[in-house]
């Protein structure tokens, strides 16, 4: 089967064929999984992310512009629909709180974070993982975008819909608070 | 503060977005600054545990792809029946059988008024008179029946009609009761003009 090249197969969604969505699916779905990944921090909410976003797409494909680069409108959804998530699931996460608050109930228990032992890459990536899903909203996403997905700064501010001075001051941002968060694990190879 | 600068320089240079003017600067610092060293270091530690997550397995992405594609054709599903509204629908679907309607009736009182079994339930009054009239023009006894039948017709309706309009009793007391100050001035002065007496002031 001929490769078909992508801007097509967007015209051809766009017009309705569900073949061609689907192809456009396989192209970006370990992209934009990944991306849901980071933001929601498990596999659980990130399947329900990615399918959200592709049905987001499939249903408003019609308003995409042509000429206009249909990862950067995909990648668009994707941070869209987790930063509403992110909302979401942070206000519930606050009833929580709060209702176990009031029943008395003790909430001091939490993640040890003690380095002892735990100088694996696995383990490090377990820790950076928690740190990146305590990062504020845009922050997350910028580092997501450029870090984890491997965008530039100028692919990324399209995606945001800022400006790349934006998103490198984001990155940089970022990255102080991983470091301070991290600072046990990151500091293990300070001298 | 000239530190802070060079660690924002790092942020820009991890993600290749470092111009070769600041990079040469930015290494010249490093050369000499133990503090932004280990930060670089630390932002490299960082960099490797934020790699892309693990790919998942081939049977999961077919079982995605198969979730969503249901999801997909239940979307198509209802984006037909939004491609053509309901409301719209149905007021074609009524035009379409009001149209029909008339037609069949159309076309059952043309087919019927051609074979002639066209039922009217009215009295055709205009064709049933006229020769009833001229029969009474020519034969006066029968002229003389006919006009004692309408003036009989006439004088079963006259009571009715006469008590039709006799309007309301003068003697009833409600009725004077109901009537308003100027319905009482007008009928004083209508009798004052039709007795020539004054009604009461």
């Amino acid at each position: 089967m001929d490769e078909c090249p992508e801007d097509d197969l967007v015209e051809d969604a766009r017009r309705g064929s569900r073949e061609a969505f689907a192809e456009l699916v396989r192209h970006h779905e370990r992209r934009v999984y990944g991306l849901v990944f980071r933001m929601a921090g498990n596999h659980s909410d990130a399947d329900d992310l990615a399918q959200e976003v592709f049905l987001t797409a499939w249903r408003s494909i019609a308003s995409f512009r042509r000429g206009s680069s249909f990862y950067t409108w995909l990648y668009r959804i994707a941070v869209n629909t987790s930063l509403t998530f992110l909302r979401k699931r942070s206000r519930e996460k606050d009833r929580t709180e709060f209702n176990e608050n009031l029943a008395g109930a003790d909430a001091a228990g939490g993640a040890s974070t003690s380095p002892e032992g735990s100088s694996a890459l696995n383990e490090l990536k377990g820790r950076v993982d928690e740190a990146i899903e305590s990062l504020p909203g845009h922050l997350r996403a910028s580092f997501v975008l450029v870090v984890s997905q491997g965008l530039s700064h100028a692919e990324a501010a399209r995606v945001l819909g800022c400006s790349e001075n934006t998103v490198s001051w984001r990155m940089h941002k970022a990255r102080k608070l991983l470091q301070v968060r991290l600072k046990p694990y990151l500091g293990e190879v300070w001298s | 503060m000239r530190c802070e600068t060079m660690k924002k320089w790092l942020s820009d240079g991890f993600d290749g977005a470092l111009a070769p003017a600041k990079k040469a600067r930015l290494e010249a610092h490093l050369r000499g600054c133990l503090d932004c060293r280990a930060d670089r270091a630390g932002l490299a530690r960082l960099q490797s545990g934020a790699a892309p997550a693990a790919d998942r397995s081939p049977e999961y992405w077919t079982g995605f792809e198969e979730r969503l594609g249901s999801k997909l054709a239940g979307i198509e599903l209802g984006r037909r029946t939004v491609c053509v509204p309901f409301s719209a629908r149905r007021r074609w679907v009524w035009a379409a059988a009001g149209f029909l309607a008339i037609a069949a009736a159309g076309t059952y009182f043309a087919v019927s008024r051609a074979a002639g079994t066209v039922e009217t339930s009215w009295i055709p009054y205009e064709d049933s008179l006229a020769p009833l009239l001229q029969e009474a023009e020519a034969n006066p006894e029968f002229g003389s029946l006919v006009n004692r039948e309408i003036l009989a017709s006439i004088e079963e309706l006259t009571p009715v009609m006469e008590k039709d309009l006799a309007g309301p009793p003068a003697d009833d007391p409600l009725f004077w009761e109901g009537l308003s100050e100027d319905e009482l001035r007008y009928i004083a002065s209508e009798l004052e003009r039709e007795t020539g007496r004054g009604g009461p002031k």
